[in-house]
């Protein structure tokens, strides 16, 4: 499908180009072209040139067809549905398909460095992408899971601000939160 | 480096991960601590009863979470646990205090940290009406509050909770047998209202709209208030009570019904009837009504042939009391039914569920037969249910111990829309009845096949591997292969074992 071309400007000064139908793929875009204020160049001020075509990129896979990320949300199974039609083994088979090539893009456009993924998830956020943010949030989140916490604190690059005292005294408190005021 | 990460982000990123993560996410550094605990909007509590309780501890542990809607605080039995505060200061010991002292105490810290509270599960103990009126203080949008019980038991405390729609009670009665603490309950001054200044309305709409009750007994009045009270009600849980707080009259009880929607009566046997009777006369908008264990046969006769509500959902476990006459006053009165499930009915035969289900037919959603003989003794019987029955979404089978493939494979073949298959302990199945499953029943989503000991761990691999749309198996964990397990993780099907 041939569409407008839309241009974004990036902190740094450089152009890029986008169909309009991609670009609908973030709110905040969205918003701009069909507030009719477009004028030639829309200014990211808070996006960078390294990361722009990664931001780009996600949304030529999913602009204008928001239909198939939503499939994968919700495990292939529209919940919803009154209604059941008649059961269509070949639509479940393609179906399946098309949410397995979806997901074997994700995993490769998500490899990336802990720096990629600060930006990225800064920039869907700033640009209202929901599907960009759900998977750079999920991402951050499985840098947490099943870790220690100096684990955590090399994958997030934090240091710790505890004293020694500190540090000993909460993980004494944690402790006994854990064995005798259990969380479910 | 995290600072890159403005707040709202990084309590994104902490609503995505497991409870287990909790304690590693706040020893990283202080920022993450406090935003973590700022997150956090549920939280579940559990303590041992009978050590020294570290009251203080309780009040600063809960300033932390301030943004808490949801808590559950909760005593366990003494099992071996050692003191953990046993030498701080100002210790609370609990075996030397009356325990409805402590819990008052409790809920009080409750109410001066979380004012944000929309749902409290509370069952240390009794609480009185004083530690509640506090909480309705610090805590005016509550909406859901399950309590283990009151002393004394009263109910004027509920006019300070204007958003309260949900109130659990667990035992309404057994802990003081004592007459002369009941002294003080409502009725008490509702009959003395005149000559007794009380700073409540006598009569007031409260705005509950779904109560449970357990537990109270026959010569209980403190409850006649409550009925008078609940007018908005839809849905109300009473179990094992004796009566219902009005004497034998039912005259306050009768003020809650007329909003009904949905009602159960768990192991009320004393005054099922007198329930039934009055429904039938005072509700028209009951859609859902669960009997377990009690009631006559001729009260429930009555009731399905009086009824002028338009019932959509009927749980029945009345061994001796349901029969063939039932069935058939439920096709001539009950159209419309969308749920019939049966349980221990050994009275009823084919000929009763024959009639009913071709007067229900595919309007029927949801269907269980739960330890029936009548399986067992009336062979082809689920062959015409399944005829009539072609709407089924959800069918249990549970514990017919005898049933046998060719039945059950028989009915599924007439219910392609079956989403919801239970057949736990039904000892008589094999691989057979599973297999068959995969080829009727293409839209099945979840199955129970728990002790059901003659399927065997290559059928459950060749089920697994072929119900496209399955998400999730009640199983025992040893009747899964390992290509069974790998196959579970990748289409993210749940096994329950």
């Amino acid at each position: 499908m041939s569409s407008t071309k839309i241009f974004l400007k990036s902190s740094d000064d450089k152009t890029f180009e986008i169909d309009e139908t991609a670009a609908r793929a973030s709110e905040t875009l969205k918003n701009i072209i069909d507030g009719g204020c477009l004028d030639g160049v829309i200014p990211l001020p808070n996006v960078s040139s390294n990361i722009l075509p990664k931001v780009i990129e996600y949304c030529k896979k999913h602009g204008g067809d928001n239909g198939s990320s939503k499939k994968i949300a919700n495990g292939g199974v529209d919940k919803d549905k009154e209604i059941l039609p008649d059961y269509d083994e070949e639509e479940d088979k393609r179906e399946k398909v098309r949410v397995d090539e979806l997901k074997k893009w994700e995993e490769e456009y998500m490899d990336f460095d802990q720096q990629v993924l600060y930006d990225l998830m800064l920039a869907a956020n700033y640009l209202h992408i929901k599907g960009l943010l759900d998977l750079t949030v999920e991402k951050a989140a499985s840098m947490i899971r099943g870790r220690t916490p100096d684990q955590i604190r090399e994958n997030f690059n934090i240091n710790s601000d505890f004293t020694p005292e500190e540090e000993e005294e909460m993980i004494l408190i944690e402790d006994e939160w854990d064995d005798e005021w259990a969380f479910d | 480096m995290d600072n890159l990460l403005f707040d709202e982000l990084l309590q994104e990123i902490f609503l995505r991960l497991p409870p287990s993560a909790a304690s590693a996410v706040s020893l990283v550094c202080k920022r993450w601590l406090i935003l973590h605990r700022n997150c956090r909007s549920s939280l579940s509590l559990r303590f041992p009863s009978a050590r020294p309780f570290p009251l203080p501890a309780f009040y600063s542990f809960l300033s932390c979470y301030p943004l808490l809607s949801s808590l559950t605080v909760v005593l366990v039995p003494p099992a071996n646990s050692t003191p953990v505060f046993a030498d701080a200061v100002d210790c609370f010991d609990v075996a030397e205090t009356h325990s409805s002292l402590l819990s008052d105490h409790l809920l009080l810290a409750v109410a001066s940290n979380c004012r944000h509270l929309r749902h409290l599960r509370f069952t240390p103990g009794p609480v009185s009406p004083s530690a509640l009126l506090s909480l309705s203080f610090s805590c005016e949008h509550l909406c859901s509050l399950c309590l283990s019980s009151l002393h004394p038991l009263s109910f004027r405390w509920l006019t300070s909770f204007p958003s309260l729609k949900d109130l659990s009670l667990m035992d309404c009665g057994s802990i003081y047998s004592d007459d002369t603490l009941r002294f003080d309950s409502d009725d008490y001054n509702h009959h003395h209202h005149d000559l007794v200044s009380v700073s409540f309305k006598s009569e007031s709409e409260l705005p509950l709209e779904s109560l449970c009750l357990s537990g109270i007994r026959a010569g209980d009045c403190g409850i006649g208030w409550l009925w008078r009270s609940c007018t908005k009600l839809r849905r109300l849980q009473l179990r094992s009570c004796e009566g219902t707080g009005d004497g034998a009259s039912f005259s306050s009880f009768v003020r809650c019904l007329p909003r009904l929607q949905e009602l159960e009566l768990r192991s009320c046997r004393t005054i099922v009837d007198g329930v039934l009777l009055r429904l039938a006369e005072y509700c028209g908008s009951l859609h859902s009504l669960l009997l377990y264990d009690g009631g006559s046969r001729d009260g429930l006769h009555s009731f399905i042939s009086r009824c002028r509500s338009s019932l959509r959902r009927l749980d029945l476990r009345l061994p001796l009391d349901l029969d063939n006459d039932h069935l058939s006053a439920i096709s001539q009165n009950i159209r419309g039914l969308v749920s019939l499930r049966l349980q221990s009915c050994c009275l009823v035969t084919g000929q009763g569920l024959k009639t009913l289900s071709s007067a229900v037919q595919v309007g029927l959603e949801e269907f269980a037969l739960i330890s029936c003989d009548v399986i067992e003794t009336e062979p082809g019987l689920l062959s015409t249910l399944g005829q009539s029955l072609r709407g089924l979404r959800k069918l249990d089978l549970s514990y017919n111990e005898i049933l046998r493939d060719k039945e059950l494979i028989s009915m599924l073949i007439s219910c392609k829309n079956l989403v919801d298959i239970k057949l736990r302990g039904c000892r008589g199945l094999t691989g057979a009845a599973l297999l068959s499953m995969f080829k009727s029943c293409k839209l099945l989503e979840t199955i129970d096949i728990k002790q059901c000991c003659r399927i065997e761990t290559d059928t459950v691999e060749s089920f697994l591997l072929n119900s496209p749309r399955l998400r999730q198996v009640h199983i025992e964990e040893s009747k899964l292969t390992g290509v069974a397990k790998t196959w579970v993780s990748q289409k993210c099907i749940e096994i329950i074992s």
